[in-house]
């Protein structure tokens, strides 16, 4: 069963079948959710928020885009409406020169954090939000650029020159993370 | 320039790699916070009463008396337009007619709902206005 017959089934009131959305969903959802609020908390109450807008307009969905980028501009949307920040205001992008050095990484927690998932957390964390954003749409989820854009609001050459300095940031970072935890590659 | 797109590649795969550290698992009971919200929104949701039969005949009859009406009204002036002239169709005797018929045709309108009330009473189906 594709995903517009089960939009129609929950539209005829089958609301169960709305756990399917729900189920594949949530994740990424409350990854989209956690970059922009940056806590767990929030992260939950949008990603909640969220699915029950979408299944309160689910009758206005139409199939011209893929339901997850309509779901994720929602969570996106609301997470930005909730945590009231504005993630593209230039100043927040991560300039390489501002980000304050390596060691500002808690070293401590590093030690005992030596995986790779924290390290890549810890990186992200580092990045401005806008930036880590970019890349997990782009790199989780493979969004190309015009459904990123689609999501955000941005255009196209714009997610592009974001998404380009967004790499930079990312690499240059965790080089300077490696450096400090040569165990992780 | 091979290399350059070797390198630019590298870079794409790395990061892609790294990336799929960073995606997030959801906590176990946000399913069921949403599901139950959902659930609950749509039981309290005021259900959708269909439209009654004796509404629908309401409308059938309202269409079919006045519609009635104005075909007999249309017609009786067209005919003493026709027949006696502008001037009998303007005169206030022909407007007195006019005005009976249209009173004739009410009066079985309002004989008919109150008919129609007095039946639903009868039957203990009436639905009070809210």
């Amino acid at each position: 069963m594709n995903e517009n017959e089960r939009v129609q089934q929950v539209l005829s009131g089958k609301t169960s079948a709305f756990t399917y959305f729900v189920e594949t969903y949530q994740d990424m959802a409350f990854t989209i959710a956690h970059r922009v609020c940056g806590n767990v908390q929030d992260a939950e109450d949008v990603v909640q928020e969220s699915f029950v807008k979408v299944y309160r307009n689910l009758h206005t969905f139409r199939n011209e885009s893929k339901f997850s980028s309509w779901l994720y501009r929602i969570v996106y949307n609301t997470a930005i409406t909730h945590s009231k920040s504005k993630l593209w205001l230039y100043d927040q992008e991560t300039s390489l020169s501002n980000v304050q050095e390596i060691s500002d990484f808690d070293t401590e927690t590093q030690i005992i954090d030596s995986e790779r998932t924290e390290a890549v957390a810890n990186v992200l964390n580092k990045m401005s939000k806008g930036e880590a954003l970019l890349l997990t749409l782009y790199y989780l989820e493979d969004n190309p650029v015009k459904e990123i854009a689609r999501i955000t609001g941005l255009n196209e050459s714009n997610v592009k020159v974001k998404l380009f300095r967004a790499r930079q940031s990312f690499k240059e970072l965790y080089a300077r993370y490696e450096r400090v935890i040569p165990d992780l590659q | 320039m091979n290399e350059k797109n070797n390198i630019v590649h590298d870079d794409e795969e790395f990061i892609r790699g790294m990336m799929q550290e960073a995606r997030m698992k959801a906590p176990e009971n946000l399913k069921y916070r949403i599901m139950h919200q959902i659930e609950t929104e749509n039981a309290l949701k005021p259900q959708q009463t269909p439209v009654r039969l004796s509404e629908r005949k309401v409308l059938k009859d309202f269409v079919g008396i006045f519609g009635l009406m104005y075909a007999v009204l249309a017609a009786l002036i067209g005919g003493a337009y026709l027949l006696k002239g502008k001037e009998f169709a303007l005169s206030s005797g022909f407007l007195w007619t006019v005005i009976l018929v249209a009173f004739v045709f009410s009066f079985f309108w309002l004989m008919t709902r109150v008919d129609e009330r007095l039946n639903d009473k009868r039957k203990g189906n009436h639905i009070p206005s809210k």
